[in-house]
């Protein structure tokens, strides 16, 4: 089945890298789009003479980090820019038609009838006050005119093609009655009435967990085949443009700099950018990595500011093989002569294969942190830090409900060990929802546990009294995902980071001012961002300063939760490494959260897979993923996209239950494609030692050995 | 070193005034913020200044022979039943008016604001002990539990400001819990609380400087109502006393000569339009100018 898509984006590869596509094929032409923004600051070029062509039935992927003006691009495409945006030339051609020339009635009559769209956040589209079936039907009524009852059995046949079960019925709920998965097929249900030509699809799995990513880009591709539409596909996940498009587009800073078909264009990159954020990711099958596996290679600094012209390559700054003729215009997207199909924008592409990003690895040590004696960073036997299961249930029941009965708890966290050794980071995994957060935060006590003990040290954390607790808060710190909301906006830089030692008495005044500017030195900023405020500061900068915070008290255990995954490729790679480089430096002990698994197995020696409160398979980094004997690990590894040797990708049904209403027997059961029968069910699996890991399944089980085809596995 | 601090001192100015002007430019473009002001501006002007040229015995002085005379080059705004002057009891009246204003909204805010800001952040049983004593304040019509307070503590003017005070804590006490709920959620606030600050510190520090644009905006227009209620009182004979120039004294003095004399209603009356306009106008400028996405920008200075 998910080998089929697979052939045909092969073969679509092929014809379009035959020059001499058939015109009539060709469904949307871009070219020379400008588009800029009137800002106080100045005009904002954000779409900057952008060209691109859409066959019919081809994805075309167009990719960028935040800010490269992707959403721009689709948006001018549509017209969907309003004021104080402005659309001040180019030519977008859609079947013949200049997009740009239509009348108010014939544009609305093109986006109702030719195109749709689908947004990153499946939650705040939706109308929470109508229900779905009504919201899809009158798409189609506006579309294709037809009769309330005809648009309303259109609209469960909709539902039904998307992938809603029991359609019908479902049809009479609200959003809220839907998982985000199940919003975003509704939303593709409403993109799809029209059955349109072009399909703009803006980040649309960006907000999903990875299983649900894979289900969503399934349908995307079984929808492009039925209906022979074509798609857009606006992404920053180059794993998911190579899962899913046959072309791409990648952008910087308002320009296209390299286009062609995916295969060959992540095989063999043509710009210096595309190489260098191919080499930022870090991808799990990655054989051929950095020599150094603990540093990814990075591309330094960040994306230029769009205001004004440029006289120069636009990525001529961050370039590593950047010359004089870089530096004095941006060069146009021309054709590659030896390689038909493929189009890029560098003066020097010939010469991409010399330029070599690297990691100038720096050392990030802290004066102060040479006279300790406290025997950091030895190994001993003893782990640093041990969770004993650790319990958080939430009672979200009323007064009422207490009186009436024993409700069920929110059980969150249902009892996890966990342990951590000197100077090693273990990451814990698993979808969202699952209590990866939760624990992190039972652990470090900023919420209280139910049940359970957290031991630092040899110190109870979970029985410290509030001052001992507080003196305890210096060893164990935290990072946050959203950097921006982890700053007070009120602060300054130097106020945040200086904070902690004022609070803690830590040095003199004047020891202070000089750990300060040390901090903000070793986390890769300047003193001169010590006055700023955080919202003058960039996504990545923000994060330093984050960190930087955490240092400040001189703990030993960080709790990484989500670090980087609200970040840019280039700079979650940049973060990536500036925290490496801290473990080894001051022998930092990292609790890492991510449902991103390259990242897990890039960073961390240890890995607990995490489902529904429960730890259901840890042990050493390789020894988990390499290969995954627990179905659940399995198929989330499965589930990461663009992956060459997703043959036979497992995607899982439906979502993570209600933690308030747990599956008996093995949680997983329900969702596991392995399950054996009535046992998994019946039985809480208990834990198996296997090749030094330990895993919570029945197909561990002596009796049920015979039942694992090891083959497939190994 | 001394050079580094030098430098730290001057980009910390750069940073605050480039906040600043931010506000300032936002604020200027901002025409009902600007015409608000210039309304209230006026007012204090009147308020602060007018006294050192009008004494309360000139404003109090009678002259039975010249009662009830129009507005003339005598008298601007003419003369009322006992023949004072209606301009210089107007120019009195704008000191008293600011007052109300302030001490009712400052007794409000006092109480109001740490109220709502313990429930938001402490939440459970504590948010619900406050919150539902607030509704049940709020349930009262305003005049009605301000008539009260003034029937227990007795009519005078302080009297009635601190009865409308009381009446307005429930509002201050919802809008900062509202704000201080969706600003604990944030992770600096957690990121806090994982160094080991004091919830107080947290709740101070941290939380209530990130809360302040909608309180800011409630006191602004509470003022207005504030000034409102305080006439209504006078007005019923609870607040302000004979022979106080106030407003709302004024227009209950003028209801039985409303037919011979109107201009002794309608100099006061228009005097509380202007405040409550003002202010009004200034509230919601204010508002704009510090949008929930701008919210960030506020408030280098209150550090």
């Amino acid at each position: 089945m998910s080998n089929e898509p697979a052939y045909t984006r092969r073969r679509s590869d092929e014809s379009t890298a035959s020059a001499g596509t058939p015109p009539d094929d060709r469904l949307l032409t871009v070219s020379d789009l400008t588009t800029v923004f009137h800002t106080e600051e100045g005009i904002v070029n954000a779409v900057d003479g952008v060209d691109f062509h859409l066959d019919r039935g081809e994805i075309l992927g167009l990719v960028g980090e935040s800010g490269a003006g992707k959403s721009a691009t689709a948006r001018s495409v549509l017209r969907l820019i309003d004021d104080p945006g402005e659309i001040v030339g180019g030519r977008v051609d859609f079947e013949g038609t200049d997009v740009r020339s239509l009348s108010d009635e014939g544009l609305r009559e093109f986006r109702a009838s030719n195109t749709g769209m689908v947004f990153q956040d499946p939650t705040t589209t939706l109308n929470p006050t109508m229900t779905v079936g009504r919201q899809v039907a009158e798409a189609v009524q506006t579309a294709r005119g037809l009769s309330r009852s005809a648009a309303k059995r259109e609209a469960v046949d909709l539902l039904d093609r998307v992938g809603i079960p029991d359609a019908a019925a479902r049809a009479n709920d609200y959003p809220h009655e839907f998982s985000g998965g199940q919003k975003q097929r509704v939303i593709v249900a409403i993109a799809i009435a029209s059955e349109p030509d072009l399909l703009v699809a803006d980040e649309p799995t960006t907000a999903l967990d990875v299983t649900i990513q894979a289900q969503i880009l399934e349908l995307l591709d079984d929808l492009r085949e039925d209906l022979g539409m074509s798609i857009l596909f606006i992404t920053h996940d180059l794993g998911v443009v190579r899962e899913i498009c046959d072309r791409v587009a990648v952008m910087y800073a308002g320009s296209v700099v390299e286009s062609g078909p995916a295969e060959s264009l992540f095989s063999d990159p043509r710009h210096p950018y595309t190489k260098g954020l191919l080499a930022s990711i870090n991808s799990v099958d990655d054989g051929t990595g950095p020599a150094d596996r603990d540093r990814l290679n990075v591309i330094e600094g960040q994306m230029p500011d769009l205001t004004g012209t440029t006289d120069a390559c636009k990525y001529a700054d961050r370039c590593p093989g950047a010359t004089e003729e870089c530096r004095e215009a941006h060069p146009d997207l021309e054709p590659v002569p030896t390689d038909p199909g493929r189009s890029v924008a560098c003066y020097r592409h010939e010469h991409v294969g010399e330029m070599a990003y690297e990691y100038d690895h720096e050392s990030r040590s802290l004066s102060w942190q040479t006279d300790r004696a406290d025997g950091r960073g030895d190994a001993g036997d003893e782990p640093v830090v041990e969770t004993e299961g650790l319990v958080k249930h939430f009672d979200t029941s009323g007064p009422i409900e207490r009186f009436l009965g024993d409700p069920e708890p929110v059980r969150a966290v249902d009892g996890i060990d966990i342990e951590i050794d000197a100077g090693s980071t273990v990451g814990l995994v698993g979808e969202s929802g699952c209590g990866k957060s939760t624990a992190a935060r039972a652990l470090l006590r900023l919420i209280e546990p139910t049940d359970g003990s957290v031991t630092y040290r040899e110190t109870d954390v979970t029985a410290a009294g509030s001052d001992e607790l507080r003196s305890l808060r210096r060893d164990l710190q935290i990072v946050f995902q959203d950097p921006q909301s982890s700053l007070n906006p009120r602060r300054t830089v130097r106020q945040i980071v200086r904070r902690p030692m004022d609070l803690h008495g830590i040095g003199s005044q004047g020891d202070r001012a000089d750990r300060v500017a040390e901090l903000i030195d070793a986390v890769g900023l300047d003193t001169s961002h010590l006055e700023r405020y955080p919202h003058e500061l960039s996504g990545g900068q923000q994060q330093r300063v984050g960190i930087a915070r955490a240092l400040a008290v001189n703990p030993e255990v960080i709790v990484l939760d989500e670090p980087v995954s609200g970040l840019d490729v280039s700079v979650q790679a940049q973060i990536l490494n500036l925290l490496a480089d801290l473990q080894e430096e001051l022998d930092l002990v990292y609790l890492l959260i991510s449902h991103d698994l390259s990242v897990v197995e890039h960073v961390c020696d240890r890995v607990a897979v995490m489902y529904l409160g429960q730890i259901v398979e840890h042990g050493p980094t390789e020894a988990v993923f390499d290969p995954p004997y627990h179905p659940y690990t399995e198929s989330l590894l499965s589930a990461i996209p663009g992956l060459e040797q997703n043959e036979e990708r497992i995607v899982l049904e439906g979502n993570v239950p209600d933690p308030s209403n747990v599956p008996s027997g093995c949680r997983f059961h329900p969702r596991c494609p392995r399950k054996i029968g009535e046992v998994c069910e019946r039985e809480d699996p208990t834990d198996h030692a296997v090749d030094g890991e330990t895993i919570g399944c029945h197909l561990m089980r002596e009796e049920y050995a015979d039942e694992v085809d090891w083959g497939s596995v190994d | 070193m001394a050079a580094e601090s030098a430098d730290a001192a001057r980009w910390l100015t750069d940073a605050r005034r480039r906040k600043l002007a931010d506000l300032f430019g936002r604020y200027r473009s901002n025409s009902k913020a600007v015409a608000g002001t210039i309304l209230i501006g006026l007012l204090i002007v009147v308020g602060v200044f007018g006294p050192l040229f009008v004494s309360l015995e000139q404003a109090n002085a009678l002259d039975v022979a010249n009662r009830f005379q129009p507005p003339g080059p005598a008298h601007p705004m003419g003369t009322d039943h006992l023949g004072r002057d209606v301009l210089l009891r107007i120019v009195l009246g704008a000191r008293i008016s600011l007052y109300i204003g302030g001490l009712s909204v400052g007794i409000a805010t006092a109480a109001g604001v740490p109220l709502g800001a313990v429930a938001g952040y402490v939440g459970g049983n504590v948010d619900d002990t406050i919150m539902r004593t607030m509704d049940i304040l709020m349930s009262f019509p305003p005049i009605l539990l301000a008539l009260t307070v003034v029937a227990v503590l007795g009519p005078s003017l302080t009297n009635a400001m601190i009865a409308i005070g009381v009446t307005y804590v429930p509002y201050f006490a919802r809008v900062t819990r509202s704000e201080v709920v969706s600003v604990v959620e944030e992770d600096f606030v957690e990121a806090a609380r994982a160094l080991g600050e004091r919830d107080s510190r947290v709740l101070f520090w941290e939380v209530l400087p990130n809360a302040a644009a909608p309180i800011i905006v409630q006191a602004s227009i509470s003022l207005a109502f504030a000034i409102l209620a305080a006439a209504g009182l006078s007005f019923l004979g609870l607040g302000a006393q004979p022979p106080q120039p106030s407003w709302g004294l004024m227009i209950r003095q003028s209801k039985q000569y409303l037919a011979q004399a109107p201009w002794m209603a309608i100099f006061p009356g228009l005097g509380i339009a202007t405040t409550v306009l003002g202010f009004n106008l200034l509230g919601d400028g204010i508002r704009d100018v510090l949008d929930p996405t701008m919210s960030a920008e506020l408030g280098a200075e209150n550090e």
